[in-house]
């Protein structure tokens, strides 16, 4: 059996590389970056040396042609080594067996190619620390190269050739802000010239590594993200290989947000679109970080998802939660504003991590009858907690609460009842109830026996008008007086009700089916609790039977149904808009 | 619960629902029907038709099939209206559910049965579904309404039936549609042989978990393979949650706990799952659940206790102030209620099926004894 070489058509590889691995052309400055410093660290293996890398770019080359030149004096490449990592495609001297590569960015082989993406020839003039002649290499978009030796005394290192394609957009100022974008942290120093003459150098520090004490963390974050960042919390993964900052939004973030993050690896830009590298909860930051035990995935555009990333992940999660913790004590009105703008995610956050909801649960801050306030403060005034876990029945029953001086708490908002349930089942400090509407019913003041004797009949002859609604009337006596009548009806009513509705435009045979298997446990859909309290509904009850008490009945009805933020179904639409004509009648 | 003030924050809190559906909380329950609620007040249809679809998806994992079936015509009666603007194929989905709980109620005639059956059967051809996703369905049919030889036709019709498209149950879950029928039928060998890969953890998603670990509890208990029946009794437990009706893996822990004299843990899962048998669940969960409590109380009456404390809520079937109950008088009214609904049941279903098999049921567990060595 004879045994073959694929046969690979360089320029299909460039177009798998262009289109489908790579996002953008520019990215072939990365690997050029990346390769000279991957060579600076081999060589530094060997000895000890001064490293640079160069960057120049000259606009008007030979015959007008833009030319950029890379070059570095890391360890260089011999003859053979040549023939093997440069003109063999997946082959790197990084991906080796006895070479540490927790020390290289790059070890796929394929980096070189990217330059293909933005020039027809790529040319490598290379001498390498191990000795012997310089050599060159000059490999084409055809997949043909040529290598040879040169009799030139050159310093140890390599340069990198690009003469750019002119379909390729690229200038001085896009070179420079790609370097600074892709390399402007690395460890080495970046000589930026144009036209023979030194532009700059590009060197920066991650500001968290720094030891003095300024501004710069929080002008990165601003920078990157491009907010108003005023916090931020250090980050450090279990190994310190992985450290950062995450900056936290300055303003509320909708529950289920996936923020971009920016990760370097080994100091090197890689993206800014990371969406897996912090828990889901952690909606409320935007972070950057630089990590040696991370890995880039081929395209070094994102990061490779492996066990390492979930424990980075998780690291960085209780960063996030032991900084909160220590902030309690130690600046306490940053964590309350915190808490403040960010409750939503830090609620989603305790309801899964027992720990941390013993700790933060007490800083929550809920709406009540009496204004927001934290569950500390609410516990200053009342043990017994009563909270409402319907938006609209709190808003209905809130005048009663607050005439009554009865404290509660909305907890209509996201995750805010399965907090105090929580709370319920583990602070002995208080008592914790949910309520609703009926409760009130329940505990508002009866009327007497001579009052039900006396307006008993009149409620059953209004009671008559509200059949039609399966609405049932009930008499009480509650503060304050300018309230008429509350209405209450339960979830269970509402989906009653909508069952009904949904039976009627039914066909028999879906109709007969719900019927069969549907339990309609409510002999009423709706309470109306109508207040004897009330001069309104004092008069009405002593009033005698009328024509217009079917009107009045039906507008109360629907009125405290709109009050409750309940749907009107087509017939109390239609029930409005007659009664509103009706009433105009009377008028004119 | 999410303030929805906006078609912006329906949008988000539908998403909110959509993700927690599977928590099957009394919390995500709420923010559905708001949903709809909102929908509706917002007068977006589509928005409505999502808040629905919604709704059934929690409902289904809230284990309230009445409120499934009841919601489900709406969705329907959309798709015919305007069958491009709506997602079809999910609405199809949820016709499976509806198919599967419609027939265990005994108050479905049979006539109507035969319709919904016939409408399912026509819109699943219309759509183009796989012929496999017809035999399961029916096969489920028949096998629970007691036409046992159809039953079998169908599976061997499935059987030969090429798999795989659309509508079709989950090819992970596919091999274990026999297990139900194998276990209803005592075939407990073939049963052990079929749920083999979720016992191995190779399936392990929850609801398979929770529907086929407790059939190896009591097949190991059958097969008198106690210490693996104990192992599958731990396993299936912590699959189910006592806040929910899930009534026919419980009824098999009542079954286990009776005969293995665990009358502690038994108790416990009577007392919070009593309650569900008397809300709309479908009759033949009922029968399972019954069935499963006559063998504990049975088992509690012959270890000599003469009562039981249990702390159940006020209602009509079964309420003592006291809290102090007879056991006898819990054996009586369980043999009653399954006696009740085995007449329904065979009633509707014109065959005797339901009333032999409960008279099965008693004379397989009638003599199961673990040997006293081995009681936990």
């Amino acid at each position: 059996m004879n045994t073959s070489l694929f046969q690979v058509d360089l320029n299909g590889v460039l177009k798998v590389l262009s289109d489908s691995l790579y996002s953008s052309y520019q990215v072939f400055i990365r690997e050029l970056l990346q390769n000279s410093i991957d060579a600076i660290n081999a060589r530094k293996s060997l000895e000890a040396f001064d490293p640079f890398i160069s960057v120049s770019y000259f606009a008007e080359g030979e015959n007008g042609v833009r030319t950029v030149c890379v070059e570095d004096n890391g360890t260089g490449l011999t003859l053979d080594e040549v023939d093997e990592f440069l003109s063999k495609i997946g082959s790197s001297s990084k991906s080796r067996k006895g070479v540490d590569r927790d020390t290289f960015i790059g070890q796929f082989g394929i980096g070189l190619l990217s330059c293909f993406m933005v020039s027809d020839e790529v040319v490598v003039v290379s001498r390498s620390a191990k000795g012997g002649d310089a050599v060159k290499w000059i490999g084409n978009i055809d997949g043909s190269y040529q290598k040879m030796t040169i009799d030139q005394d050159i310093a140890i290192g390599t340069k990198v050739f690009l003469r750019v394609k002119d379909t390729v957009k690229l200038d001085e100022e896009l070179l420079e802000k790609l370097l600074q974008k892709y390399g402007s942290f690395l460890e080495v120093p970046i000589q930026f010239s144009v036209n023979g003459f030194e532009r700059k150098s590009l060197q920066r520090q991650f500001p968290w590594l720094r030891q003095t004490q300024d501004d710069s963390v929080l002008r990165l974050g601003r920078e990157k993200f491009k907010d108003d960042f005023s916090s931020y919390i250090p980050l450090r993964d279990r190994t310190g290989k992985t450290t950062g900052i995450a900056y936290i939004i300055p303003r509320q973030t909708h529950f289920g947000t996936t923020n971009a993050h920016s990760v370097y690896i080994k100091r090197m830009f890689i993206t800014d679109t990371c969406m897996d590298l912090m828990p889901e909860w952690a909606f409320f930051v935007r972070v950057v970080i630089n990590s040696e035990n991370l890995s880039p995935t081929a395209s070094r555009e994102e990061i490779y998802k492996n066990s390492t990333l979930e424990e980075v992940r998780e690291d960085l999660g209780q960063c996030i939660k032991d900084y909160l913790i220590e902030l309690s004590e130690s600046d306490p009105d940053t964590l309350k504003q915190i808490i403040q703008i960010h409750s939503t995610a830090l609620k989603f956050l305790a309801l899964n991590d027992t720990e941390f909801f013993a700790f933060i649960a007490g800083w929550f801050s809920f709406p009540t009858s009496e204004g927001s306030l934290s569950l500390n403060e609410i516990k200053e005034r009342t043990k017994n907690i009563l909270y409402i876990s319907e938006i609209d029945h709190f808003r209905q029953i809130l005048p009663v609460a607050r005439a009554n001086k009865q404290l509660i708490i909305n907890a209509g908002y996201i995750y805010d009842t399965e907090i105090l349930t929580g709370l319920g089942a583990i602070d002995k400090t208080a008592s914790y109830q949910s309520i609703d509407v009926e409760y009130y019913g329940n505990i508002m003041k009866d009327v007497s026996i001579e009052t039900i004797d006396k307006v008993g009949g009149r409620i059953q002859d209004l009671q008559y008008h509200m059949e039609a609604f399966s609405c049932e009337l009930e008499l009480k006596s509650f503060a304050p007086e300018s309230l008429p009548v509350i209405f209450f009806m339960s979830q269970k009513s509402v989906l009653e009700r909508d069952i009904k509705s949904i039976k009627e435009e039914s066909d028999d045979l879906w109709a007969g089916i719900t019927d069969a298997v549907f339990d309609y446990t409510h002999a009423y859909h709706s309470r109306l609790f109508l207040n004897y309290s009330n001069p309104i509904i004092q008069k009405l009850l002593d009033a005698p039977k009328a024509k217009q008490d079917r009107l009045f009945m039906e507008t109360l009805y629907i009125n405290s149904m709109l009050l409750g933020h309940y749907p009107l179904n087509n017939d109390e639409l239609d029930i409005m808009n007659n009664n509103m004509v009706q009433l105009l009648e009377i008028i004119i | 619960m999410i303030d929805i003030r906006t078609e912006s924050d329906l949008k988000e809190a539908l998403r909110f629902v959509g993700r927690n559906a599977h928590l099957a909380t009394e919390d995500v329950e709420k923010a559905s029907l708001l949903c709809i609620t909102r929908a509706q007040e917002f007068k977006n249809i589509d928005l409505e038709f999502e808040a629905r679809t919604e709704y059934l998806n929690v409902a289904n994992y809230r284990h309230k099939p009445d409120a499934v079936i009841a919601m489900f015509p709406w969705l329907l009666k959309k798709c015919d209206e305007a069958r491009d603007r709506f997602d079809y194929a999910e609405v199809l989905w949820a016709y499976r559910w509806v198919i599967s709980s419609t027939k265990q109620y005994a108050s479905v005639p049979k006539a109507k049965l035969q319709m919904l059956w016939d409408d399912f059967e026509r819109r699943m051809w219309d759509y183009g579904a796989q012929e496999t996703t017809i035999y399961e369905m029916k096969f489920y049919f028949y096998a629970e309404t007691g036409e046992l030889d159809l039953a079998e036709e169908q599976l061997r019709l499935y059987r030969a039936a090429p798999s795989g498209g659309e509508l079709q149950s989950c090819p992970r879950c596919s091999p274990f549609l026999m297990a139900c029928y194998l276990f209803d039928r005592g075939r407990y060998e073939e049963l052990l042989e079929t749920i083999d890969p979720v016992m191995k953890g190779l399936v392990s998603c929850h609801s398979v978990r929770r529907y086929k670990l407790h059939m190896a509890m009591i097949a190991m208990m059958m097969l008198g393979r106690w210490d693996e029946a104990e192992k599958y009794a731990l396993m299936s437990r912590k699959e189910l949650e006592l806040d929910i009706a899930i009534l026919f893996p419980f009824s098999s822990h009542l079954i286990y706990y009776g005969i293995t004299e665990q009358f502690e843990k038994g108790r416990r899962i009577f007392e919070n799952q009593f309650q569900y048998t008397l809300m709309s669940v479908p009759d033949l969960q009922r029968f399972e659940f019954y069935t499963g409590a006559l063998v504990f109380f049975t088992r509690l009456q012959r270890s000599g206790r003469k009562n039981v404390r249990l702390s159940l809520s006020e209602n009509q079937l079964l309420y003592e102030p006291s809290s102090m109950y007879s056991v006898d008088s819990i054996v009586s009214l369980l043999t009653e209620q399954i006696g009740q609904i085995v007449n329904a049941l065979d009633n509707r279903n014109e065959n005797d099926h339901y009333k032999q098999y409960a008279e099965t049921l008693r004379l397989r567990y009638d003599h199961i004894q673990k040997p006293v060595a081995e009681r936990p």
